[in-house]
This record gives C-alpha cells, structure tokens and sequence, in this order.
C-alpha cells in the first residue's frame, strides 16, 4: 500500500513539475524588480555596465552590434555594453519571458508590445525626444517611453525578369488584371507564378499579402481603422476584409503559390525563390538590401508595388523604437547609449540603418547611397499614399499584445483552405478577448 | 536514531519545497487572478478562467491534437520499444553497438534534431529528394504544410527521439525475468509466444507501467518539436496544450488564464497516472 501511495505520489510530482513554469514565486512592482541580475551593475565607481537586447538576422549581424559597442564604449568610457541575444522568432515574447524572471535587459529593441504597460520602461528625457521627427514620437497614455529609432518601408513583389520575359510578359504589372494576367501567363509557360512561406514562421505566410494588399485596401476606405475598431463601430468580419481574403485565397486556389509554400520557413522560401522555384515572391524592403549587397542587380531581378483588386494604391512603415528598462540602475548612461547610436554619432547611426535598409527619424535626416534594387524600390512609391500599417500602430490605438500572431495564423487557415467569413468571425471574438484583458 | 535522520532530509525537502511546491501552489493562486505576467497589479477573479476555458475553441482543438499525438506515439514507442528490446536482448558486441544507436537519439537536443527533421521533411527537403531520385515522384508529399501530415510528421520524429529510452526500460525489465521461469514454461511444453504471453508479459509488469505513464506524461507535455517544427501550424492544426500554455502566458499577456489551463494540464495527467497505476496494480495482483 505504501509503495503505491509513493508511487501516485512521485508520478504527481513529476507532473506537477510542468506548473512551476506558470507560477512565479513573488509578485512585486515591475519597478521593484531592480535586484534583476542583468540589470545594470555598477562594478566600481564611475564603471558602468549595461545590457543590451539584440536580434541578429543576415543584414543585423553579431559583427555589427559589436562594431556598435566598440564605438561607444570608446567613445565613452567607463560604461560598457554587454550583449543580451534575443533568440526564437518573437521579440516579444523573449523580453517578457525575461520580465517574468526579473532579467530585463537595460536596453531593448523592439520594446513595443511590453511598453503598453505602465512602468516597464523608463520615460525618455524630453531633450532627447526634441531630436525625433514629431510624428514618430508616440505616447502610451500620456507618457512617452520610447526612443523612436528608425522606420522600415514594408514590402513589394519582387520578379525574376527572365521568367517575366520566357511567359511572355513585357511590362510590370499595374493593375489587378495585369497582375493576374501575368500570373496565368507564368503558370502557362511552366513557372510556379509565386513563393509563400509558413511552416514555424507564422507571420511570413501573411507578410506579403496582409501588409501589402490588405492593409492598403483597409486603409483605403477607413482611413482610422485602428480607431473604429478599438472603440467597435467597425468589425473585422468587414466585407472589405473578408473580400479581399476571399481574393487572396483564390490565388492559392488557382495554383499560383508554389505547392510547397506552406512547409517553407521564410529563410527557406527566400532561398527558392532566389533559386528561381518561383518567379514571384512579396517580400520585405530588407531583401532589396540584402540583394543589392550579394551582387544582384536589376538585370536580374525587378520590384513593383502588388496591385490591389480593388485598386487602392498605398505603402506603410513599421516604425522601430528602444526603450530603457524601469528596472535600470543607471538610465542616464542607457539614454545616453539611445542617443549615441540613434543619431548623435551619425556614422553610427548610418551603419545601423543601412544594415537593412531602414531611413532614419531624426529631424536631421542621415542617408545613405543605396544599391540599385532599393532604389528601385524605393522610387517605386513616388505616387503612393503613406498609410499606417494596421498591426504596427505604436501609442493608444496599438491592437492587443498577441492579436498579430493569432491573425497570422488565422491567415495560415485561410491559406489552407479555411472559409474566411468564419475564420474572421474568430479575430472579432479573439480581439474581444484580448482587448478586455 | 530515527528522530536524528530526519535532518538529513530537511536540506533536500527545503530546496525541493522552495524550487517545486512553492511554485505549484503559486500556479494554483495564479489561475484565479487576471494577471497579464507584466503589470504590478491584479485581481481575483475566482473561476473565471477556467469558466472561459469552456469556450475556447482554440484550447479544444489544442486538447484534441495532444491527444492524438500521446494516443499515437504513446502506443508506437511502447509496442516498438517492447518488440525491438526482445530482439536485443541478447549478447555480443553488434548488439551493444545497435542498442547504442537506438539510443542515441535521446540524448540529442530536441531543438537540434527538430531543425535536422525539419530539412528532411519540408517540401524540397531529403525526403521527397530521395523519392524523386528513386523514381516515386509520385508519393512526395507536403510533410509540415499539410494539416493532416503536419501532426504525423510530429508524431514521426517524437518517436524516433524517445524510442530508445523505452528500448532501455523495456531491456532493463526484461532482463530481470528469472531464467528458471523461463525453462519451466518450456518443460510444460510453452513455445516462444505462450513464453512472452505467461512469462515475460507478467514479470515485466511494472516496467510496462513506468514506460506507459512516461510517454503519456512526456506526450502530454509536448512543446519543443511542435515549436520548432510546425510552430503550431498550419493555423493552429499542431498546437499541444503546452503550447497554448506558453502563448497564452507570453503571447498574450494573460497568465492567470494560462495557469488556469496548466492546473487543467495538471488534472488530466494525474487522473491518466492514477488510473494507469490502478490498472497496473491490478494486473500485479
């Protein structure tokens, strides 16, 4: 009897191990969370250390971040920088896990899900906000915690003009039809018309569409949608919303996406469409950079803006920010690193910025001679209309933390055949859920 | 002397109380706040996270393919385990090499062989390769993108990093039947399946019932290929429990009600537990 008593018992326990993980052994002010080991420590007077919470991609790489912190550091001593890496596909997701076990790094990047809650970050010095373009200094209820540090065109369709030139097509694609047109011409002629991405890269399967296509459309005939739908005069079962999925579905159901588009990651997809798997692929402003870097050229390869089906003709930024850490010891020295790589050095500043092709937010705009892909890319937009993308929306009207990634896989169903009208009533119950969380 | 050892446990139970018990309780409180995991502030908020988790649809579908994957891996490992450990027990040093093999899977990083798996399985990955370049064209397939294979792909590689572990908890079990029995089975003129079924089957109970509860505690808690692999998709065609947990928590902000859901983790694998040992001691008897 008491070997099964202790046999329930160690089974029990070893189950129950899985509840450590969502419990948390105090609960105190996110300000009293200062005794943070990552947080800054001063080793001896004057010596300053803080933590800096970084991504690496193939255009952000570790070389560069150190390249950073070795100008700085020399440019300032006694403080230092260290390197926190912030790994896995969200961002956010890692600053809060490090949040919940009080290891907030000084510095993060991309700070913006967590900086809806009052008293992560640090209130940024007004002196230091002066030097930002005023409209990419946002507030979240009155109170301004984040360094504006650069802004990012999205996405546009990139092409292989060899394939373009096999199926027969001579110019671009401009309208709707064209588009289409292009992409029955392409599929005639034996080419797979477009690339898509999914398998762990849950927000690459909607990228192109969504931020390209959708959000155009939307904005089109709202022009305040986050506003409407925040306070529920409009409804994400919209018939513009709903239509234009329909349209995008019916590219996936008329065999224009590479068959294999779902299993790819978005590394994976860029590769084959690189490879030429495919002779279309929407992708981001980053990849002009990244071709331009490798030595592709316009030859080679052309960009166009996605025509919209309903002919709305529009592009969007995602604005980038910093944000220094509540629990931060030393705020003065981190504010002070903000300001250095955020334009008060600017060839800093520049290199942080050419890294992937982003364009800076300082009232003394720095740039920078670009590759021939983005400048094309960027030309491309002389006659759009700069709109807000929907999911990106930094200040009071920002969509719940976690509505993005549930649209994105939202969007996956779609793309694998789920009826849209249904798929869409569950964003109105999920953005319900989350917003009254 | 009794009174004086109970002072050697007293170090270990304050470690095991503070790291483990502390905690759980501390998830039970939480399942009943609104805590978003950030904010200094909540509320209690009694039953009302587990009275939403009634009408989660995505925590419904995220049972449902939790289960399937503890169904089908569960019963893989344990009747492949349970088969291959009688085609090794035996001496010599190939098997030593071949039990080695099987096992070594398991001792790899479960992130690793997920991205390895992960090049084999996508649509232009080693596999449907290998069958273009035999000729089977034809039977290539999307193993991670298709919602139907994307779980079977899951299940696949699962087994194959845990076969081995219950290669070695079968082997182990085996290996403790006494021999005598053995040879009395075959005096009474037992042949080699009436030896597996009234010898072996019998003597092994007890391991059988540690493999079963590990694989479904282990399958139940499935998170880092699901991760990796699929990260839940296509949509949410993949998402395990665990996984719900963990976006819930960090994805959403909403920790009480992930809480919520990882004490209802917590009942379902015990009651399994419970009733697996119930059965087991039943078969012992």
């Amino acid at each position: 009897m008491k070997k099964r008593i202790l046999c329930t018992l160690l089974c029990l326990t070893m189950v129950a191990g899985l509840l450590t993980g969502c419990s948390t052994s105090k609960k105190e002010d996110t300000k009293g969370a200062a005794t943070a080991a990552a947080a800054t420590t001063e080793k001896t007077e004057g010596d300053v250390t803080l933590t800096w919470a970084v991504f690496e991609t193939d255009n952000y790489t570790a070389a560069l971040w150190q390249s950073i912190i070795d100008a700085f550091e020399k440019d300032n001593p006694g403080i230092k920088i260290e390197k926190v890496l912030m790994t896995g596909d969200s961002r956010s997701q890692f600053l809060k896990t490090m949040l919940a076990a009080n290891n907030m790094p000084d510095i993060n990047i991309d700070p913006v899900d967590l900086a809806t809650t009052d008293g992560v970050y640090a209130e940024v010095p007004a002196e230091l906000l002066a030097k930002f373009e005023d409209s990419a200094v946002v507030s979240f209820s009155g109170k301004n915690t984040l360094v504006p540090a650069y802004k990012a065109l999205r996405n546009q369709c990139y092409y292989h003009k060899d394939q373009f030139a096999a199926a027969g097509i001579t110019a671009e694609p401009k309208t709707w039809d064209e588009f289409i047109a292009a992409c029955d011409k392409l599929k005639a002629a034996g080419y797979t018309p477009l690339m898509g991405a999914g398998a762990a890269d849950i927000w690459a399967t909607s990228f192109g569409w969504w931020t390209g296509v959708t959000n155009s459309e939307i904005m089109s005939v709202y022009p305040n949608f986050n506003k409407d739908i925040l306070d529920g005069t409009l409804k994400w079962t919209d018939k513009v919303i709903a239509d234009n999925l329909k349209t995008w579905q019916s590219l996936v159901d008329a065999g224009y996406y590479h068959k294999g588009s779902m299993s790819f990651s978005y590394t994976q997809a860029a590769e084959e469409f690189h490879n030429g798997s495919s002779a279309m692929f929407m992708d981001g402003a980053w990849a002009a950079k990244t071709y331009d870097t490798n030595g592709v050229t316009t030859k080679d390869l052309g960009v166009f803006v996605v025509p919209t089906p309903s002919g709305a003709y529009s592009y969007c930024t995602m604005p980038q920010y910093w944000g220094v850490s509540e629990t931060c010891k030393n705020k003065e020295a981190a504010f002070k690193f903000c300001e250095y790589v955020l334009g008060g050095n600017k060839d800093i500043y520049l290199k942080y910025l050419q890294a992937d092709g982003c364009y800076s937010v300082t009232k003394e705009p720095v740039s920078y001679d670009m590759g021939e892909i983005q400048t094309e890319f960027v030309d491309n937009y002389k006659d759009c209309t700069l709109v807000p993308e929907i999911m990106k929306v930094v200040g009071d009207t920002k969509v719940p933390s976690g509505f993005e990634d549930f649209t994105c896989k939202s969007l996956q169903n779609i793309f694998t055949g789920a009826n849209v009208d249904t798929e869409l009533a569950t964003w109105d119950a999920e953005f319900a859920r989350l917003t009254a969380n | 002397m009794k009174k004086r050892s109970v002072f050697f446990f007293i170090p270990a139970l304050l470690i095991y109380t503070i790291l483990l018990i502390i905690p759980i309780f501390g998830a039970f409180y939480l399942s009943t706040t609104n805590w978003n995991g950030i904010s200094a502030t909540y509320s209690f908020v009694g039953l009302k996270n587990y009275i939403s988790m009634l009408s989660d649809a995505r925590l419904g579908n995220a049972i449902m393919v939790t289960f399937k994957i503890t169904g089908i891996v569960c019963i893989t490992v344990n009747v492949l385990g349970l088969f291959l450990a009688i085609c090794l027990n035996k001496s010599g040093k190939m098997i030593a090499a071949v039990r080695s093999i099987f096992f070594m899977p398991y001792v790899l990083s479960t992130v690793a062989i997920s991205f390895i798996w992960l090049s084999i399985l996508s649509y232009t990955g080693v596999l449907n390769g290998v069958l273009e370049a035999v000729g089977l064209g034809s039977l290539t397939a999307d193993y991670i993108g298709n919602t139907k294979n994307a779980i079977l792909s899951i299940c696949v590689v699962e087994i194959w990093r845990t076969l081995g572990f219950y290669i070695v908890i079968y082997l182990a079990s085996i290996q403790t039947v006494p021999v005598e029995l053995y040879e009395s089975c075959k005096i009474d003129g037992g042949n080699s399946w009436q030896q597996f079924r009234y010898v072996t089957i019998p003597m092994i109970i007890p391991g059988i019932t540690i493999a079963a509860i590990m694989s479904i505690m282990t399958e139940m808690r499935q998170y880092d290929i699901v991760r990796v692999l699929t990260n839940g998709g296509p949509g949410y065609s993949t998402e395990t429990i665990t996984y719900n947990i963990v976006t819930q928590a960090f994805g959403n902000n909403m920790l009480g009600y992930s809480s919520a859901v990882a004490v209802f983790l917590f009942v379902i694998i015990a009651a399994v537990a419970i009733i697996q040992l119930k059965i087991a001691n039943r078969l012992e008897a």
